[in-house]
């Protein structure tokens, strides 16, 4: 087997695992690259038909692109996909023109998040992160637990050796399952062109910009590139000398925003 | 391939891989611009450790407190590279790290010499069964480059490891925060003729492919699926072919393995490390913890010897019940006799025929099981020679099988 068949096997055992685990397992889809190859790796470990849900927390500042993207590949794959949204927040207004990006960040996708935990009753959720892309991320377990307040005890992980965790999910709390952790951006594109994964056309080049990294619209900035097409996605990312999520606001307003977002249970 | 780098606290973990990662250009100038940024130092000079070390509480402390994954590449393959903390306190995420690794590098503060968490680390990982190990004599800049100050450091390490009965692969005396011996061989270091860091991890080869192993296919779960049931695993060992049959453990049934499936379609054959679906001949005979093999079986028993590496700081108090977790095998067990036990740092004995085990130390027991257990010397079919204790909440003791006795 080579690089790539092995991250998706064993990716594909994290997976299963965690559906013998778990009762009540959601994919976590935010329609970019990651979790749509997540979503992949899912439909592949069960053979095309997801025995579970996927949820889309929706901030209501997607791109129109993600919607439909969304929309059309859900309805191609049969998902049974789930779309929540902190409607409390957005009425009272919270938005990116009157809030800073931490509040949105944690108002829209965090509390909109444990919201929809509460609702459905989910005890595990998939998530698209590696490590990569942020070196806290880079600190995350396969099978992390979650505490009813959403509380990331990142200083007392619990042991993870070979296969084996021990992360159950008691009343309240939830697992975040991490099967990409060892997948490298360039993996996941390289993965991308050679299983034929449909992705976001904001991630190809127009007019000298394209999307690296897919956040809410007000907050994520285009790099320069004039990558259009996979092969020169990929040959970019050879070569490049920026970060991932350089064009992603939220991480940046303040130091260990990342970790403080984490914490509070943020993806 | 993953290296996991292991020392004792403070002895340059973290500024090694930070060095490395530098040095081989695998971390974004935006990345070590923040890490400038974040630096304490008063003439803004990168602080290496930072570009791992991300938490707050670590770089307010100047420490590591769990491991993280990195990755870079050398021209001859990519390494995802874990750094474990050295801290005794935060052993169980150094284990955590170490459990993913094919190989190791133990560094060593030549100022201050072998020091507890250098012998523990070791230990570590002679216990996980990982033997490719580089010793990396660090901080010569401390020392002036001097030989005859690196020598009795390498004496005394060397001494430990062959009572551990570890030989390194190579033992390299660097400067990590300068570079040297690390990505290319040191001018500083005409003494030293042998190689550096990467040319070392270079030579290592790939890790044992288990395809020239007899099968061993793990049932994890059994997926009804369009009126059908699909047996979902990994093939662990061999190579499993369409139309073949095996040999189903415990029951000693045989079943013959209709399909090989995935999701556009099927495989006439699947190598070892494939996760795959099989269609069988009687499904409703496999359950989680079946294991399919052909060629010599595995020990089945309800009782094995091992060494076993406590994590708890509860200890592992003998006849208490926990549960045994080996492959998707989940077994109620107990620690029946701990006729050894000792400090996995000194490796003074402390204690026979004891009662309980106690947080970090490593004791020579005999397991019993409920009902009866598949496994395998590890050196074999790893996947079937290595496994946990855990109780309700955690993991509390890890071990490898070396040589299956049936007690």
């Amino acid at each position: 087997m080579d690089h790539l068949e092995e991250l998706e096997s064993n990716s594909i055992y994290i997976i299963r695992e965690a559906l013998w685990e778990f009762k009540k397992p959601v994919l976590l889809w935010s329609i970019g690259k990651d979790s749509t190859t997540l979503l992949w790796l899912c439909r592949k470990a069960f053979l095309g038909k997801l025995p579970f849900p996927v949820l889309h927390i929706d901030t209501s500042y997607k791109f129109p692109e993600m919607y439909s993207f969304r929309d059309n590949w859900a309805k191609e794959w049969g998902l049974d996909l789930i779309v929540e949204r902190n409607e409390e927040a957005l009425d009272k207004g919270v938005s990116y023109e009157t809030h800073d990006a931490f509040t949105c960040c944690h108002e829209l996708k965090t509390v909109a998040l444990q919201k929809a935990i509460a609702k459905h009753g989910y005890d595990a959720l998939f998530v698209g992160i590696r490590s990569d892309e942020h070196s806290v991320r880079a600190k995350e377990r396969h099978f992390s637990p979650r505490d009813s307040q959403f509380q990331w005890d990142y200083k007392n992980q619990s042991a993870e050796i070979w296969n084996h965790h021990s992360s159950t999910a008691d009343e309240g709390n939830h697992i975040r399952v991490h099967p990409l952790l060892e997948w490298t951006e360039l993996d996941i594109w390289n993965y991308i062109e050679r299983e034929g994964i449909p992705i976001n056309e904001l991630y190809f080049a127009k007019d000298g910009k394209r999307y690296r990294s897919l956040g809410c619209m007000p907050i994520t900035i285009p790099v320069e590139s004039e990558a259009d097409n996979l092969e020169k996605i990929i040959e970019e990312l050879k070569t490049s000398k920026t970060a991932e999520r350089a064009g992603r606001a939220q991480d940046k307003e303040k130091a260990f925003i990342m970790q403080k977002l984490r914490s509070l249970g943020y993806m | 391939m993953n290296i996991v780098i292991t020392g004792h606290v403070d002895h340059g973990k973290s500024t090694l891989i930070g060095r490395l990662l530098f040095d081989t250009n695998s971390i974004p100038e935006t990345v070590i611009e923040e890490a400038k940024r974040s630096s304490k130092r008063a003439d803004g000079s990168l602080e290496f450790a930072y570009l791992l070390d991300s938490l707050e509480e670590e770089r307010a402390k100047n420490i590591t407190i769990d491991a993280s994954r990195t990755f870079f590449k050398s021209p001859k393959r990519r390494y995802t590279i874990i750094d474990a903390p050295g801290h005794k306190e935060f052993l169980k995420n150094m284990v955590t790290g170490a459990s993913q690794a094919d190989a190791a590098i133990l560094i060593i503060d030549a100022s201050r010499g072998v020091e507890e968490q250098t012998k523990r680390h070791a230990f570590v990982l002679k216990l996980l069964g990982i033997q490719k190990i580089i010793v990396a004599v660090n901080k010569l800049d401390l020392i002036g480059f001097e030989q005859s100050k690196v020598t009795p450091v390498v004496e005394e390490i060397e001494k430990f490891l062959t009572s551990l009965e570890i030989t390194p692969q190579a033992v390299v005396p660097i400067a990590a925060m300068e570079g040297d011996n690390l990505a290319s061989r040191s001018k500083r270091t005409p003494w030293y003729t042998g190689p550096c860091i990467i040319e070392v991890l270079d030579s290592f080869e790939e890790r044992r492919d288990l395809s020239g192993e007899p099968i061993r296919f793990v049932v994890q779960s059994v997926l009804p699926q369009n009126g059908s049931e699909m047996i979902l695993g990994r093939v662990e060992s061999g190579v499993l072919k369409t139309g073949g049959k095996l040999r189903l453990l415990p029951s000693g049934r045989e079943i013959t393995v209709n399909g090989i499936k995935v999701m556009d379609g099927s495989l006439k054959e699947a190598p070892a490390g494939k996760s795959v679906a099989l269609t069988v001949d009687a499904p409703e005979a496999l359950n989680r913890g079946a294991v399919l093999c052909d060629g010599p079986s595995p020990t089945i028993t309800k009782s094995f010897k091992s060494s076993i590496f406590c994590l708890s700081p509860n200890g592992i108090p003998a006849e208490k019940t926990f549960t045994l977790k080996c492959a998707t095998q989940a077994i109620p067990c107990k620690v029946k006799g701990i006729y050894q036990k000792m400090n996995s740092s000194s490796l003074e004995q402390t204690g026979r025929n004891s009662d309980k085990l106690d947080e970090t130390e490593v004791g020579e027991v005999i397991i019993e099981t409920e009902y009866p257990v598949i496994v395998e010397n590890f050196s074999k079919i790893p996947a079937l020679g290595r496994f946990v204790l855990q109780d309700s909440d955690h993991i509390c003791a890890a071990g490898i099988i070396r040589e299956v006795s049936a007690q």
